[in-house]
């Protein structure tokens, strides 16, 4: 056996460490079921791995138009005894004077997510919308 | 976190004593809410290893629904619980309140963050007959 170079080896590709929880129920765009006709809540997510972290996109909606609300950190959670897969996240917006508090968990494909959005002017009420996501499909 | 004072009245539905129905589940066992200065204060009783008997208070937020100026019919709730961070997310299920509990050590990440789901009854009246782990 010969070798030609003295350059450190790559890292092996390989299987998620695992003490790392796997993330992968989570990851991929989202699109809201109602597509923001009740809801009111988020109309698509994204939700990106970045190798110690989750990121999440949101589109939200507003009257005649979308907006992208921006990339913000992830907090992932595991279910109780199943450490090893993470099933839920929570990501905090801040936008517009409001605080836009977004929980979500998978289950049997589909993303549930609820938004609590609390103005910081306390001249409105906070509201709540919960919402279904499904898996964004080229053609959806 | 800031929000306008809610009426008591529009926060009736949320208030008053909620019990977890399935008595073998460790967490949060019940939570007394009531009206305190237009947000929730919630008094929380904890079930589990180093939590039996606990018993902490958080504020709430109460939350309408999005585009309604009806009664409250949610809250958000961020503090500690022992020694956890945590996130409480609840809201009016066909007559149960339902509660998001997330959790996660501040100092200790071998303490996997967790969440899990709950579902409360009023004592008193009319318990759910089966578990609803099957509602979304």
């Amino acid at each position: 056996m010969t070798t030609s170079s003295a350059a450190p080896a790559p890292p092996p590709a390989g299987p998620v460490p695992p003490d790392r929880p796997d993330v992968s129920a989570l990851l991929g765009d989202w699109l809201n079921t109602d597509r923001g006709a009740v809801s009111k809540g988020p109309l698509r997510l994204t939700v990106t791995d970045g190798g110690t972290s989750l990121s999440v996109r949101a589109i939200g909606s507003e009257p005649l138009r979308t907006r992208d609300w921006g990339e913000v950190p992830a907090a992932v959670h595991t279910a109780p005894g199943a450490p090893s897969v993470v099933w839920s996240f929570t990501a905090v917006y801040e936008l517009d004077g409001s605080r836009t508090v977004l929980s979500a968990y998978h289950k049997t494909g589909i993303l549930v997510v609820t938004a609590s959005r609390i103005p910081l002017d306390g001249e409105r009420p906070g509201e709540w919308t919960r919402s279904f996501f499904h898996r964004f499909r080229e053609g959806t | 976190m800031t929000a306008p004072p809610t009426d008591p009245d529009d926060l009736a539905d949320l208030t008053g004593g909620w019990v977890n129905f399935d008595t073998a589940a460790t967490g949060i066992r019940s939570v007394d809410a009531r009206p305190d200065k237009g947000r929730l204060a919630l008094s929380i009783a904890e079930d589990g290893p180093g939590a039996a008997g606990t018993r902490t208070t958080l504020a709430a937020t109460p939350l309408v629904d999005a585009g309604g100026d009806g009664p409250a019919v949610g809250f958000l709730a961020e503090g500690r619980l022992g020694t956890l961070d945590t996130v409480l997310c609840g809201y009016l299920n066909r007559g149960l309140l339902t509660i998001d509990v997330h959790t996660a050590h501040p100092d200790d990440p071998r303490v996997p963050p967790v969440m899990y789901r709950a579902h409360y009854y009023r004592p008193g009246l009319a318990q759910p007959s089966e578990p609803r782990e099957g509602l979304l």
